[in-house]
């Protein structure tokens, strides 16, 4: 299968490549250069691992990379023939196709939590059965009020001394808070960069990091390079705004919640084609997250509890709304495209209540495009286009 | 002012010739793998039932044409190309003015449409991945059974009480039917089991994005009166079926183009 990765003529996509190489091929030298690799759910926080100078790898967020390079379709097929269904989720399949095809680099621990699925829970599981490394449960709470935080904290807590004991290192507070001070000054920059995109026009499209404006601070979470990332990305989206040398912008779309990363044509003929501009994903989107270095784990646990999992359906659907408000009128959003899942449970319930609610309470319309975040054979490109199209000639 | 409209389905190609906003002449072909050809087949024989009239008007000297349906991009010679959802909007609200949801069942497509009081799209769906549910679907069970296609309709009327086909899968609602049959199951119950399954599919797709009456029903499958009953019990309500409810995707066409031209 051809590579299917749309590249534009764009210094930030060309910075955003180099940053997603050099993360993943930190993990593939990890035990070349002395160091311990943790396999790690999704949305679990990587300044666990930096803390204790350990590389964290997501396995189905490099799914997501072989997804854009035309190469997930062996690794979901593993799974399949290993005896995952057909229906399960790509993401997930795409770990334990990973898992199986042993061209990941191996963990030496893993660590797992429930959301954003119990499938992505379970495959965790699988990963340290099949590679018999120490795995620690991270027990992630339903809501993001006072006790949670102080729950989430005892459960960080113990999972770092976790890690620090499967490798005889030594954790260290100072590190541990140096850590955080770049995980704050990374989610600040993120936030920074967000608001950047409220600008009318938006500064920036979505398809120059593929839908993943999160990625630095979620997964290089406490890292220099996230810093610089986003700093670099804030300081092209006030240039391009200084000189007026903004891509055209005829609609300001949502997307919700995951961009297909097998699926980013669309993204492409969207923004280039049909100057529609994602000026937000519901996913990378994330309030001011109050966090003080001094106090490392309860400010990790406040991100990690209200950055990510809210939007992909962690805690009350109320809550999951709130922001759907608060996106479509902070971007001034004129329609949202909500991508369900194929096979995602949390995605696909939540279609009719966000739907019913754009329409009643901001009369926006919302096109529902099914298909797969990853797994090509469930995207028919020009069904969906032709979706795409007659949503566009509706809002005329 | 001569205008057309021209619907490239997966299966046939429609084309509908407007003089003046009246219909003048229509067509229906096969698709084939040509689309661009078939469209001006389709064009063609329209026009030329019109010469036969003693109106001479030819594919270059119409005012406007706009194409739609599947392979709508295929055809270079029109003026514009507009989506199904609008053609089909335009077209079933021309003949009744009062609807406010259309359902369109083609041979391998099924889209529900609601509308404002206006006539404005405002919310739609379409079936993405699987051809149950629509004319393709009915083609292969009729080729099982063993009767035409076009007797479907009349015959599961007789029906006693219908077959349950659960499967919402084409190929596994195959070998229920052959099953059924098997089991001596009256043909015309298992054929009234085979529309209530369409209804059901349907049904679901139309409380997605809302329903309003008035309620139309388009496509090539809306000639199977067993399939408009089905959906009628399932909703409750009953339905418009306009003539010739396969051109309706054109004759949107030809609307939209005769608007262009200023006419409609």
């Amino acid at each position: 299968m051809a590579a299917a990765i749309p590249q534009i003529d764009s210094v930030v996509q060309k910075r955003y490549m180099e940053l997603v190489a050099n993360f993943f091929k930190s993990a593939f030298d990890a035990r070349n250069v002395g160091k311990k690799v943790v396999w790690m759910a999704y949305f679990l926080p990587s300044e666990l691992c930096y803390t204790l100078d350990a590389v964290p790898f997501y396995p189905e967020i490099y799914g997501g990379v072989c997804a854009r390079m035309g190469i997930v379709l062996k690794y979901i097929e593993a799974a399949e023939s290993f005896g995952y269904p057909r229906e399960l989720c790509s993401a997930t399949k795409s770990a334990a196709g990973l898992a199986l095809s042993g061209e990941a680099p191996p963990p030496d621990a893993v660590l797992s939590t429930q959301p954003v699925c119990d499938g992505g829970m379970k495959v965790h599981e699988f990963v340290a059965v099949r590679y018999k490394c120490p795995h620690f449960f991270i027990d992630m709470p339903y809501s993001t009020d006072a006790r949670a935080v102080e729950y989430l904290k005892g459960e960080l807590e113990e999972a770092l001394k976790f890690l620090a004991e499967s490798f005889g290192a030594e954790l260290s507070e100072e590190r541990l808070k140096e850590v955080m001070e770049l995980s704050k000054r990374a989610e600040e920059l993120h936030l920074e960069v967000n608001e950047l995109r409220r600008k009318k026009p938006s500064p920036l499209l979505s398809i120059e990091l593929f839908g993943q404006y999160f990625f630095p601070c979620s997964f290089l979470g406490g890292t220099q390079a996230a810093v610089d990332f986003y700093a670099f990305v804030a300081e092209e989206a006030r240039r391009r705004l200084r000189e007026g040398d903004v891509p055209e912008e005829k609609y300001r779309i949502l997307w919700s919640p995951l961009v297909p990363q097998s699926f980013l044509s669309i993204l492409q003929w969207l923004e280039l084609e049909y100057k529609a501009k994602i000026v937000m994903e519901m996913v990378g989107y994330a309030p001011k997250i109050e966090m003080d270095a001094a106090e490392p784990l309860e400010s990790l646990a406040r991100k990690t509890l209200e950055a990510r999992f809210p939007s992909l359906g962690n805690g009350p659907g109320v809550f999951n709304l709130d922001r759907y408000r608060k996106v479509v009128k902070d971007y001034d959003i004129d329609a949202v495209i909500y991508f369900a899942h194929w096979g995602c449970r949390t995605i696909c319930s939540a279609v009719k209540m966000v739907k019913d609610m754009l329409r009643e309470e901001f009369d926006i319309p919302m096109l529902v495009l099914d298909g797969d975040i990853f797994d090509p054979r469930n995207n028919p490109v020009e069904q969906a286009r032709a979706r795409v199209e007659e949503f566009f000639e509706m809002l005329e | 002012m001569i205008v057309a409209g021209v619907d490239i389905g997966s299966l046939t190609v429609k084309a509908v010739i407007l003089r003046d906003n009246e219909v003048v002449a229509t067509s229906t072909l096969i698709t084939g793998d040509d689309a661009a050809t078939a469209a001006k087949t389709a064009i063609n024989e329209a026009l030329k039932s019109l010469a036969e009239r003693g109106m001479s008007v030819t594919l270059d000297s119409l005012d406007h044409i706009v194409a739609t349906g599947v392979g709508r991009k295929e055809v270079t010679f029109a003026h514009e190309e507009k989506t199904d959802v609008r053609c089909d909007a335009v077209g079933a609200r021309h003949i009744f003015p009062s609807v406010r949801t259309v359902v369109d069942i083609g041979a391998e497509s099924c889209k529900v449409i609601r509308l404002s009081k206006k006539g404005r799209v405002e919310d739609f769906t379409a079936n993405d991945k699987c051809a149950s549910g629509t004319g393709m679907f009915l083609d292969v069970l009729a080729k099982v059974i063993g009767v035409g296609v076009e007797k479907l309709g009349e015959l599961s009327l007789k029906a006693k009480k219908p077959a349950k086909i659960s499967s919402m899968c084409t190929v596994f609602a195959e070998s229920e039917v052959i099953s059924y049959i098997h089991r001596k199951v009256p043909i015309e119950n298992i054929i009234a089991g085979v529309h209530e399954s369409i209804a059901n599919r349907i049904f679901g797709m139309m409380n997605r994005v809302g329903v309003e009456k008035d309620i139309a029903l388009v496509g090539g499958v809306a000639r199977n009166v067993g399939v408009v009953k089905a959906l009628e019990a399932k909703v409750g309500e009953s339905i418009l079926v306009p003539e010739g409810p396969q051109l309706i995707g054109a004759l949107g066409a030809a609307l939209i183009a005769a608007e262009a031209c200023g006419t409609a």
